[in-house]
């Protein structure tokens, strides 16, 4: 059942019907709402999907989006389901996902995230991919407590397991699985209908996101929902999909360097366009994932 | 606590009367100052660690439930306010987590390793009485469990909570506040007496020697430790527990490969040099059982 909740216009967030955009919803962009049933919503905005679901010892999201959308994520869920944010997981730490935190913790939840997400940001480090120092994040902007390996929620009569994946499109990747609710929010180790984006620069790999896809895949059913980092609502069998795509990819990729190529002209031949001719270029497209994906083969093999 | 304390003393609450049961635990909660927020409350049953500051108020454990409104009174006192947000069970037992529901009625978060939950939603057989005690009242459960550790970063502290394999029981955290440099060790550490090994619900003597060699990696001489029970400890107090383990470990280990039995073990007196860690819950006999019960159990798989 995927019925379009028709309140949310009272709270100032109006209603799309039917399919996602086709593009990524900016700061101004009203966001959509998805009931999944189970009193669990999906909510598309800017920043992406997070799912929401409510407990009745309060609410659990599974992102934050950004400073400029939280606010109304908080109060649509508030609004649907009149209860008060309880728990807030940063499924990796990208600012899309995370630089609305400030607003979950003046609403009194208890922010979550892996160990390695917050280390991400909560040092001074040197960023490889500016090239430059980056200062760490406002203490408001960082989750109030980490796990390593594996979390549990058991509040009211939902349960809800936090899972890590190592090395996939982070190193510090939580997907949050309502289990009773049979929805799976994958963060951005799944994204629907986009180019992926896998960041090896802060230890994500192509490896460790097939393995965690496998993962999702084993803990999905065919009426699961499953709630992508970015694009339109899933399925187990979309899941599976794409997991096929990544790994034909990283075939294709790997043939090019078996001849010799390096990731600069491999990223010229473009190999990847043609496997998925429906992925929007987004953060990242064709040429780059085919280029990062040979950089990181290329460092597994030296 | 002890399973059989915590069943002696939940028979005798449900015969008793409210007023009575209120009179049994009665106790004054002592609470001593370890610097940077960090407090530790002395009440009855599992010793309490606290820390206090703007982020609000975390503890680890929270003894019996009627004892509630005095350790609420007693974090008042030291925080401003009496409301605790988050309470960390360091294992299972009764003494350490019953004021679980009072709390969560009060709005706090209560966290546990994952077995520790599952030792509650099931019955229990006593490693002292061989009895079956009922599943707690759901109630009582954490409403958040997890694996190998979490931290905290609240109140300007890194609240190290890590979980020691085959301890006490299978479900024990000890918990590190880095900042104030005050360990609580839960009933992984028993200061100057012996420790009740829970051997029914995973509890070794190996976990326990693990548990307060790795303590020790944590820790330095200026540090503070917060046993599950006894006074507030020292490192040196660690390490006296850990020598007494792990030489009782080698001497009835002795025992059990000669193939004596657990009365010939007993008459043998081992722990003739360890009679003062005697003097608490666990006396001597009942430690040469459980330590026998245990070894027994795996010297005979592993050797």
């Amino acid at each position: 059942m995927r019925k379009i909740i028709a309140a949310l216009s009272a709270i100032g967030a109006s209603v799309v019907l039917g399919a996602a955009n086709e593009t990524p919803l900016g700061e101004g962009d009203p966001m959509e709402v998805t009931d999944l049933g189970g009193r669990v919503l999906m909510v598309e905005g800017y920043g992406g999907n997070v799912a929401v679901g409510a407990t009745g010892e309060g609410l659990v999201f599974s992102d934050a989006f950004l400073p400029e959308s939280a606010p109304a994520l908080i109060e649509t869920a508030m609004a649907t389901f009149d209860e008060a944010p309880r728990i807030v997981v940063s499924t990796h730490h990208h600012g899309d996902h995370t630089l609305g935190l400030a607003a979950f913790h003046e609403a009194g939840a208890l922010s979550i995230g892996h160990t390695f997400m917050r280390h991400r940001i909560a040092e001074r480090r040197f960023s490889d991919y500016r090239q430059d120092w980056v200062e760490p994040r406002a203490p408001e902007l960082l989750p109030r407590m980490t796990y390593d390996s594996a979390f549990a929620l058991h509040l009211g009569d939902q349960r809800i397991a936090l899972v890590h994946y190592e090395r996939a499109h982070t190193a510090g990747d939580t997907v949050v699985h309502f289990i009773d609710a049979d929805v799976i929010a994958t963060g951005d180790i799944f994204v629907n209908g986009v180019w992926p984006i896998i960041d090896h620069y802060a230890g994500g790999s192509v490896d460790g996101t097939l393995a965690a896809l496998d993962e999702i895949i084993a803990l999905a059913g065919p009426d699961t929902d499953i709630v992508p980092g970015h694009g339109p609502l899933a399925s187990r069998a979309d899941v599976i999909a794409y997991r096929a795509m990544l790994d034909e990819m990283r075939h294709a990729v790997l043939a090019l360097q078996a001849d010799g190529m390096s990731p600069e002209e491999i990223a010229e031949a473009d190999p990847l366009a043609a496997l998925a001719p429906d992925w929007r270029a987004w953060f990242t497209d064709s040429a780059d994932v085919a280029a990062e994906m040979a950089r990181e083969f290329a460092r597994v093999a030296e | 606590m002890l399973r059989l304390v915590s069943s002696i003393a939940a028979a005798a609450l449900f015969a008793a009367s409210a007023h009575a049961q209120t009179r049994a635990f009665d106790a004054d909660i002592v609470v001593t100052d370890l610097g940077s927020g960090v407090f530790m409350l002395v009440g009855r049953g599992g010793n309490i660690g606290l820390s206090v500051g703007e982020d609000g108020a975390f503890m680890v454990d929270d003894q019996f439930a009627p004892l509630t409104p005095r350790i609420e009174a007693a974090v008042a006192e030291v925080a401003g306010s009496g409301d605790v947000r988050f309470i960390l069970n360091t294992h299972y037992h009764g003494d350490h987590m019953g004021g679980n529901e009072e709390w969560a009625d009060r709005g706090a978060t209560i966290f546990a390793h994952e077995n520790a939950r599952q030792r509650l939603t099931e019955p229990q057989v006593s490693s002292l009485t061989g009895e079956e005690e009922p599943a707690a009242d759901p109630a009582l459960w954490p409403i958040i469990t997890f694996q190998s550790g979490v931290n905290f970063y609240m109140n300007g502290e890194n609240v190290r909570v890590m979980h020691v394999p085959n301890a006490h029981t299978d479900g024990d955290s000890i918990v590190y506040f880095e900042g104030a440099g005050v360990l609580h060790m839960g009933d992984v550490f028993w200061n100057g007496l012996f420790p009740y090994i829970d051997v029914n619900a995973g509890g070794t003597i190996d976990g326990y020697i693990r548990a307060l060699d790795y303590a020790l990696t944590l820790i330095n001489e200026d540090a503070r430790i917060i046993p599950g029970h006894g006074p507030l400890a020292e490192r040196a107090d660690v390490i006296a527990a850990l020598d007494m383990l792990t030489e009782t470990r080698a001497l009835i280990a002795e025992h059990v490969r000669a193939g004596d039995s657990l009365e010939d073990t007993l008459a043998a007196q081992p722990l003739a040099d360890y009679e003062s860690f005697g003097g608490g819950f666990i006396n001597t006999r009942r430690f040469i059982e459980l330590v026998y019960t245990d070894l027994a159990a795996r010297l005979v798989l592993s050797e």
